[in-house]
């Protein structure tokens, strides 16, 4: 009995070995060389989003906006950018010897063009196993803007600072523009600054 | 007897460790790493080393880089990088420099000193540049517009990325209600004569910097001339 079950013991250790043994042992695969799925990769072009910005013009309050912006990248560093902004522009009225230079509720609407320029570029990580890299750049923007009934050239320069991921990009950005409007020279609200801050996807 | 038998063992053991030394330095010099960046661009650091046995899959491309993975890391590597790789076909090297290489048509903006702003588009017309450009200044009632179409030329290039053009034109020119720049006396447009020379800087492969100085004149008999500087940005696209 003692025998049958001693030899039982082995047969299963030398089961339970062998398969282990198998397991273990190596086994080399066919390793590729080059590059793969070229025909089928996407073609980066440019990154289009949309977002929140706070204006503040002077004798002003401040006033939110929805913001929608286009980048072509024209390099490693020069992109060209495109905006249309809509939101509103004043909340108060502002009458000078009976004359409504701004009425209570003005919508403004801003379409600009200009160009981006990397001035620093780097990567980010929070963890040390992901990397997310990150671009300051200063944007120049040369458009119109209407507000009420008048319009204006519209420049700005200003900062944006983008965190690109694979598939989304985030931007934050601040600038000061002047407006070449008459009745908003007037009023003295034709230059300010603005925070934006937008998301998007790239195209 | 001891002694040849001695040096000739001596002999060959030196032999030895002189292949040795030889050879380990180049067993190693043979392994080449390719950086790949966290961006497509050299600013950005390298984050990930692969060796040139390695096959990569292509993600995305933005002009001349390639956002890639060898499935365990990810990353960019710029397309003077890829004859790294021990197999990469040259016919797919070229078809891709080719890809990313810039047209020749561009698509441009300019300011001007007349408060204006114009864009414009230049590309080849049975192998001569021509260009289309839609000027508008300055705002509101005082609006005034020109759309004119012409020959665009260069005539130098002392560098690479410096180059001089002219171009010639006609087209027309029109006022807003409140403007008189054109001097029209009603609201027909009007034809105008226009020439310019420019400088211009390729900043980068697809990215031009210039600045244009432009002559104007009515083509009536009043002959309003306007001379304008700009400054100008143009995309190869």
């Amino acid at each position: 009995m003692k025998r049958c079950l001693a030899t039982a013991l082995l047969f299963a250790g030398f089961v339970v070995s062998v398969g282990t043994a198998q397991a273990e042992v190596y086994q080399p695969g066919m390793q590729g060389n080059g590059l793969k799925d070229l025909d089928d990769s996407l073609v980066q072009h440019g990154m289009f989003g949309a977002g929140f910005a706070s204006t503040l013009t002077s004798n002003n309050d401040h006033q939110p906006s929805m913001v929608f912006s286009g980048r072509y990248f024209a390099g490693e560093k020069w992109y060209l950018l495109g905006e249309l902004q809509l939101g509103t522009f004043s909340s108060s009225a502002v009458v000078v010897d009976g004359e409504e230079l701004r009425s209570e509720s003005e919508e403004a609407m801003r379409y600009t063009f200009g160009a981006g320029y990397a001035l620093m570029q780097g990567t980010a990580s929070t963890s040390g196993i992901r990397a997310v890299p990150w671009v300051l750049a200063t944007e120049f923007n040369v458009g119109e803007q209407t507000s009420g009934d008048t319009s204006g050239r519209y420049t700005s320069l200003g900062l944006s600072v983008q965190f690109q991921g694979e598939r989304i990009w985030s931007a934050l950005g601040m600038r000061e523009f002047i407006i070449a409007d008459e009745r908003l020279e007037e009023l003295g609200s034709d230059r300010g600054m603005q925070w934006d801050i937008s998301l998007g996807m790239w195209y | 007897m001891q002694a040849p038998r001695l040096f000739r063992s001596l002999v060959s053991h030196i032999a030895l460790l002189l292949a040795t030394l030889i050879s380990i330095p180049a067993a190693f010099a043979g392994q080449t790493y390719i950086g790949l960046r966290s961006g497509p661009s050299p600013a950005f650091p390298v984050i990930y080393e692969v060796t040139e046995y390695r096959e990569l899959d292509v993600i995305y491309r933005r002009g001349s880089w390639l956002y890639v993975t060898d499935s365990r890391s990810n990353g960019w590597i710029h397309l003077d990088d890829l004859h790294l790789l021990r197999k990469f076909p040259r016919d797919e090297l070229w078809k891709l420099t080719n890809e990313a290489r810039p047209g020749k048509s561009r698509l441009g903006f300019a300011s001007t000193t007349h408060r204006a702003y114009a864009i414009e588009l230049i590309g080849p017309v049975f192998s001569q540049d021509m260009y289309l450009r839609y000027t508008r200044g300055p705002e509101g009632d005082t609006a005034w517009t020109m759309l004119d179409v012409g020959i665009h030329r260069q005539f130098a290039e002392p560098t690479d990325s410096l180059a001089f053009n002219w171009s010639l034109g006609a087209g027309q020119g029109q006022d807003g209600a409140g403007s008189d720049h054109w001097s029209l006396d009603g609201d027909q447009p009007v034809w105008v004569g226009t020439g310019g020379f420019e400088a211009v800087w390729t900043t980068e492969r697809y990215f031009e910097i210039g600045f244009r100085g432009d002559l104007a004149v009515t083509l009536d008999d009043d002959m309003t001339t306007y001379t304008t500087a700009a400054l100008i940005w143009r995309m190869r696209l």
